[in-house]
């Protein structure tokens, strides 16, 4: 990553300390329904997430967490307010700049995993870095080699999804977002479409990863079960955030 | 690149009906647009030979004013010692095999009945054994040694003057000295040129040595000039106008194609088909293809924008899409220039006619000639032709929202 455009500087200093402050101030976001209704998804919500915070966004279905995520995740732009990495606001950044963004700095999980069926599994977990060069490549799939073997998945490799069962593939969907040492990673409902058993086995691993790499998780969830393997619970109601839960029970605001 | 071609590939591959429809499609659009281009390949060289062997030569031979004159004028002709200047550069290059003057000339031929005008070529007997491909001789036979004073009439004009074979007219016309000057002549055979019907009316064919005896000199209007092959013209005429410039000869040197004008514009009314008929068949294909790679692309929606959210460029997403589509054309091309070829091969082997053209009672051959380079312009056509049909339904992935495309099942 060369360059000296804010997308080029946020992701070399994020790069060099290994890590990335993630700061939301009053983000709202409206969709059009009709020429007159508009439909508020955010109503101003404001939150930081720390490095390496492994963090969930509650809410009931249509409560915003996906909208959150989508800005978060640079795929979305908020009808107002502003999304901090660090000191470089990517909600003000061009589409360029932000697919600069979501190749290097920002990993994403999705609740049906979303794996390309004519590729491989190790295929597929390579398309984060597509365009790196050659050294940079070397040292991703380094890291998965790395994460298929703690992961359990390295006699996979070479298969394709749909020889895959669901929790495998979200495995593979994991390594798929770690491999490029992202700092934020985006999980919408990852456990949504596993069983009970996989569920534990994949909030568990999502959480080792993120002590084990540095990144920021943010979590989009229903499920309250979970919410115990949560550093920071973040909860949604009707597009304002409701309340911040630190640790279980304690409770900030 | 690799990736991506072979990402590409791969998705061809996804739903194997859809694409092989795609594939018959192209492939019998380019068979049949192959068929087509044979025919008229064999048909363009068939004829231009016959007109080359028959009529024109290779090469012709003018007065560099020939072309703003009336062509029976005797002004701006070849004169003897040019004709034999040029003879001793002709002489000396292996690929001419032959070489003659021709003369035209206008005036009078009658008889007891009636006197008519006539437009008179005259040319050496030797072209019988020569230019032999089309026999313009209905009855009778042609300019021979054996009878000086012979000459072949029009049958149309035979009529006029209710002249058949062996029959004597005189023939009148202008010498170059511009008196008017006469020669009897027996009639030895009459004229019947499908393709020129006014020498049927008005025709007269004599020798030279008639003609010289008429004009009072030696003249040509021009030189047909026969080469060993059809792909040596362009290095004799280079040749001979390198020799006409070195000798500062009045002349100029013509191909075939220069010559036979109408031969080009039926070549390019044949190649005009051609075109309506590739548009037509590129339109199909445009249509098919587009369909399949929109269907594709739809089925795929989540895939793309999975891409597009894992940071992958909208140029690279557009490549990929293209190059399905150019994979779906190549497939279909290359099959369908090996089905082309052997379909060239079974037609010759059938040995078709078709009809015979209107005044003739031959059937003419159908003959197919599987050019290879053109073959090859046509495929690279169709891959072009698919690229673009790829490009709408690639621009509109790239233009399709990400989040909606994220949440379609």
């Amino acid at each position: 990553m060369t360059g000296s455009t804010p997308a080029a500087i946020i992701i070399r200093w994020a790069d060099e300390v290994g890590r990335m402050k993630i700061k939301i101030e009053n983000l709202q976001k409206s969709y059009k329904l009709s020429r007159r209704v508009n439909q508020a998804a955010l109503r101003g919500i404001t939150v930081e997430i720390d490095q390496g915070e492994f963090c969930a966004v509650i809410g009931p279905s249509g409560s915003g967490k996906t909208t959150l995520l989508n800005i978060l995740g640079c795929i979305d732009q908020p009808t107002t307010g502003r999304v901090y990495f660090d000191d470089c606001e990517v909600t003000a950044l061009p589409e360029r700049e932000l697919v600069r963004i979501r190749q290097s700095l920002i990993g994403y999980i999705f609740q049906f995993f979303n794996l390309i069926p004519t590729l491989t599994a190790f295929e597929n977990a390579q398309l984060p870095f597509w365009y790196a060069k050659r050294e940079e490549r070397e040292r991703y799939v380094k890291n998965l080699d790395r994460l298929f073997a703690e992961i359990g998945i390295s006699e996979l490799k070479k298969r394709y999804p749909g020889q895959l069962s669901g929790g495998q593939q979200q495995r593979v969907a994991i390594a798929r977002a770690l491999a490029h040492f992202p700092k934020l990673v985006l999980a919408d409902e990852p456990t949504g479409n596993l069983d009970s058993h996989n569920t534990g086995e994949i909030m568990a691993l999502m959480k080792r990863e993120s002590k084990k790499l540095g990144a920021s998780f943010i979590v989009a969830t229903h499920d309250l079960s979970l919410l115990e393997h949560f550093d920071k619970v973040i909860a949604i109601k009707d597009g304002m955030v409701e309340r911040v839960t630190l640790n279980k029970n304690d409770e900030t605001r | 690149m690799f990736r991506l071609g072979k990402l590409a590939f791969l998705n061809t591959l996804r739903n194997k009906r859809r694409s092989l429809l795609t594939v018959i499609i192209i492939v019998v659009s380019f068979i049949v647009l192959s068929i087509f281009q044979g025919y008229i390949n064999s048909q363009r060289i068939s004829w231009r030979e016959m007109l080359i062997h028959g009529e024109y030569g290779h090469l012709q031979v003018f007065h560099r004013d020939y072309f703003e004159d009336d062509n029976t004028a005797l002004e701006h002709v070849i004169t003897e010692d040019q004709f034999k200047t040029l003879a001793g550069v002709m002489d000396k290059i292996p690929e001419i095999g032959y070489y003659t003057g021709r003369l035209n000339l206008s005036g009078l031929i009658g008889n007891e009945y009636a006197s008519k005008i006539f437009i008179g070529s005259a040319r050496d007997v030797s072209e019988l054994a020569e230019l032999h491909y089309f026999s313009p001789v209905k009855d009778g036979q042609f300019l021979t040694e054996e009878r000086p004073d012979g000459i072949l009439v029009g049958y149309k004009l035979a009529e006029k003057l209710k002249a058949g074979v062996g029959d004597e007219v005189m023939l009148m016309a202008h010498s170059r000295l511009g008196s008017i000057e006469a020669i009897n002549a027996t009639v030895i055979g009459l004229l019947n040129t499908d393709s020129y019907s006014v020498f049927n009316e008005m025709g007269v064919y004599l020798r030279l040595e008639s003609a010289e005896e008429l004009i009072l000199g030696k003249l040509y209007h021009y030189i047909v000039i026969l080469l060993d092959s059809y792909d040596s013209i362009p290095r004799v005429k280079s040749l001979l106008e390198a020799e006409i410039g070195k000798s500062k000869l009045p002349l100029v040197v013509k191909d075939f194609a220069e010559v036979a004008t109408f031969f080009m514009q039926v070549v390019g009314m044949y190649e005009g088909y051609f075109l309506v008929a590739l548009v037509v068949l590129a339109v199909l294909i445009v249509f098919s293809l587009t369909n399949t790679i929109y269907m594709s692309i739809t089925d795929r929606t989540k895939e793309f924008s999975t891409m597009k959210t894992l940071g992958i460029r909208d140029k690279t997403v557009f490549a990929l899409i293209l190059l399905e589509g150019t994979f779906i054309a190549f497939f279909g091309v290359l099959l369908g220039l090996v089905l082309a070829y052997l379909s060239h091969l079974a037609l010759n082997s059938l040995q078709l006619t078709l009809p015979p053209p209107p005044g003739s009672s031959d059937r003419i051959p159908f003959y197919v000639l599987f050019d290879l380079f053109r073959n090859l312009k046509l495929a690279a056509v169709f891959i072009l032709v698919a690229a673009l049909a790829s490009v709408f339904p690639a621009y509109s992935v790239i233009k399709r929202n990400i989040m909606k495309g994220l949440h379609t099942q």
